[in-house]
């Protein structure tokens, strides 16, 4: 096998064998040259999509836990309070929120289908426990109750913010069953960025 | 034997050179035959500005689709390719409610789904003929939080090559 090889590399060596392998590299190099397809190339710059940023905050904070403005341990009939709550959108694209309320009945005493609820866009006057809210009536009035204070979509530019205040009253005709009730009202707001 | 082995190593090279890649000869380089355009009116070897705006806020439910034209003025039919390539994703462009689709002529939608080099198509183009490249990108309206605040880059390029050997 090695015999082979030797005669093998023998005759790589030999000047025919050599002038047939330049032949092989002029012929490489010339179809090389030969056979070239043109081309033309242009790049079209596209842009950055960006996924918009959608972040809705009341008073500067995604969750207000210790909210008590509105809270009145002795309420009678004909009291009220006042809260402003301040609405943001802190994201990069435009949004549009509702709130919503919700209230507890643990004790069965059901206060909170008989306190009543609105909304204006303004603020807070008076002192606890005759508070009221000036500005613009947004939602509720003097027969919504307090569990069930929706607000209508406002929009919100992004960086841009809204105050509104929340007045919460007891009417002058509640019932005595009321006395010593207790309901916890947590209020929700929820942005979209379906302008819609 | 001798020349045999001779004669086998002399197609052994030449099959070789032959199977190397062909490149374009150097002269190739200034064969500007392509063409693009905004309108389809006029016409330049380059867009100049971006396709969409510098950054394009998307929010769910939105779109954003543009088209530009290709023209072939050559003096033969050519093959007209197009690749898209993406860069800076975290994530967005894989996600199942982001759509980023390029669509050559009327034909169908190519999803560009991945992070770097996609190729969308490659067409025979005759001579003089303009070709409309439209890329179209949609959030789709039910998308997640999640693809919040993601975003890419991304660059069309356009390539016309001769159908001829020169």
């Amino acid at each position: 096998m090695s015999r082979k090889l030797a005669g093998a590399f023998r005759h790589l060596a030999s000047a025919r064998a050599r002038a047939a392998l330049s032949l092989g590299v002029v012929l490489a190099v010339g179809s090389t040259g030969t056979f070239a397809y043109w081309t033309d190339d242009v790049t079209v710059s596209g842009t950055a999509f960006t996924a918009g940023t959608l972040d809705l905050q009341v008073n500067d904070l995604n969750t207000v836990s210790a909210y008590t403005t509105l809270n009145l341990a002795t309420m009678v009939p004909g009291n009220s309070m006042a809260g402003t709550l301040v609405i943001k959108n802190n994201g990069n694209v435009p949004l549009k929120y509702t709130g919503a309320t919700a209230a507890s009945n643990t004790d069965g005493k059901n206060l909170a289908g008989n306190l009543t609820a609105r909304v204006t866009l303004g603020s807070a006057g008076g002192t606890s426990p005759a508070m009221t809210c000036g500005g613009t009536l947004v939602a509720g009035g003097a027969t919504t109750t307090i569990g069930t204070l929706t607000t209508p979509k406002r929009q919100l530019a992004p960086n841009a913010t809204e105050t509104i205040c929340v007045e919460v009253t007891l009417p002058a005709g509640a019932p005595s069953t009321v006395q010593a009730g207790k309901t916890d009202v947590t209020f929700t707001f929820t942005g979209t960025s379906d302008l819609s | 034997m001798r020349t045999r082995l001779v004669g086998l190593l002399v197609l052994l090279l030449t099959a070789a050179a032959l199977s190397v890649p062909q490149q374009p000869s150097l002269a190739a380089h200034k064969w500007q035959q392509l063409m693009l355009s905004r309108n389809g009116h006029h016409w330049k070897p380059d867009l100049r500005m971006p396709l969409f705006k510098r950054a394009v806020v998307l929010v769910p439910g939105q779109e954003r689709r543009r088209t530009f034209y290709v023209r072939n003025q050559s003096e033969s039919a050519a093959r007209l390719g197009v690749t898209v390539r993406v860069t800076g994703s975290k994530g967005l462009i894989e996600r199942p409610r982001f759509w980023m689709a390029v669509r050559i002529r009327h034909g169908r939608w190519q999803r560009i789904s991945h992070t770097g080099r996609n190729k969308v198509a490659h067409v025979r183009v005759v001579k003089g003929r303009m070709v409309p490249v439209t890329v179209r990108v949609r959030l789709m309206p039910r998308a997640l939080n999640r693809t919040m605040d993601d975003h890419f880059r991304f660059v069309t390029r356009v390539r016309l090559t001769s159908l001829k050997k020169r």
